[in-house]
């Protein structure tokens, strides 16, 4: 189905391209938000992601899925972005609202764990979203993220570590 | 061992952290006409820089084609210099396309 409107996209099909880009919009959406934990930068990135996506639509060429490869524009457009803005990442309070912590804390684990994650450097923090919330292999994220194998390894190892002193100082 | 387990755990932490942020998660998607306007837009926005760089194409083009008459007529040994460059950087340009070509079939 989608390599059908990827293909029409390709020859020129405007319409079959606003279907494609509507389909996996939440989904950039979403892999932005969670990357840097800011909803506005989200709906910014994600914007300029499909503007590039749309120039570039005939450079797809079907070696990994289309998602990837919107992902991998994404991540660089966002590390384009913290490179002109050069600000502190800030936390999304809204998010942190929508996500309350519940009173009885039995299963509230993923939401420190999110939280500590958003308190990470980009380096460390986007090669962790990559390996563990989609599941990417190192090879994919060094492409992605261009930089080699072995420093996406290191990072995503250097991550966990950070992530596990991050919440063993949140347990005091 | 136990710092593999630790490790384990924080993988299965993360995993979870990602299901639970994905479901809570609810962006504003926009209907249909605001992407096809975004292509609209982009589109026109193609086109008219296809429009300046061919601009420059064409006034670079009558620069050096002006550059090459005066030197025909004046500084014969310029010109014949000028058809060498050329004809270095076009085979550079064919050999360089051959390359990527081969490249992208592998």
């Amino acid at each position: 189905m989608d390599s059908d409107l990827i293909r029409r996209a390709q020859a020129g099909d405007e319409q079959a391209l606003a279907e494609l880009l509507k389909e996996h919009y939440s989904f950039i959406v979403k892999y932005v938000w969670k990357m840097s934990g800011d909803e506005q930068l989200a709906y910014d990135v994600t914007q300029d992601t499909l503007m590039k996506a749309i120039q570039k639509i005939n450079q797809f060429h079907h070696r990994s899925k289309f998602s990837t490869w919107l992902i991998q524009i994404a991540t660089r457009t966002y590390l384009d972005y913290k490179r002109k803005q050069k600000k502190k990442d800030k936390l999304d309070e809204k998010l942190r609202n929508e996500f309350p912590r519940s009173p009885v804390s039995f299963s509230n684990d993923w939401h420190e764990v999110q939280e500590a994650l958003w308190k990470l450097e980009d380096e460390h923090r986007i090669p962790l979203v990559l390996k563990h919330y989609y599941g990417y292999d190192y090879k994919d994220i060094a492409k992605m993220t261009k930089v080699k194998v072995g420093t996406v390894k290191s990072r995503v190892h250097y991550g966990l570590e950070k992530l596990r002193k991050e919440l063993r100082m949140d347990d005091r | 061992m136990t710092d593999e387990k630790t490790s384990k755990s924080m993988e299965e932490k993360l995993q979870e952290a990602a299901r639970h942020t994905d479901t809570k998660m609810e962006p504003t998607e926009p209907a249909l006409a605001y992407f096809e306007n975004l292509i609209e837009e982009q589109t026109a926005l193609w086109y008219r820089r296809l429009w300046f760089e061919l601009t420059c194409l064409w006034g670079s083009a009558f620069i050096f084609i002006s550059f090459l008459i005066f030197s025909l007529f004046y500084v014969p040994l310029l010109f014949v210099l000028a058809q060498v460059i050329s004809i270095i950087v076009l085979i550079r340009y064919f050999y360089k396309e051959r390359y990527e070509m081969v490249e992208m079939r592998q």
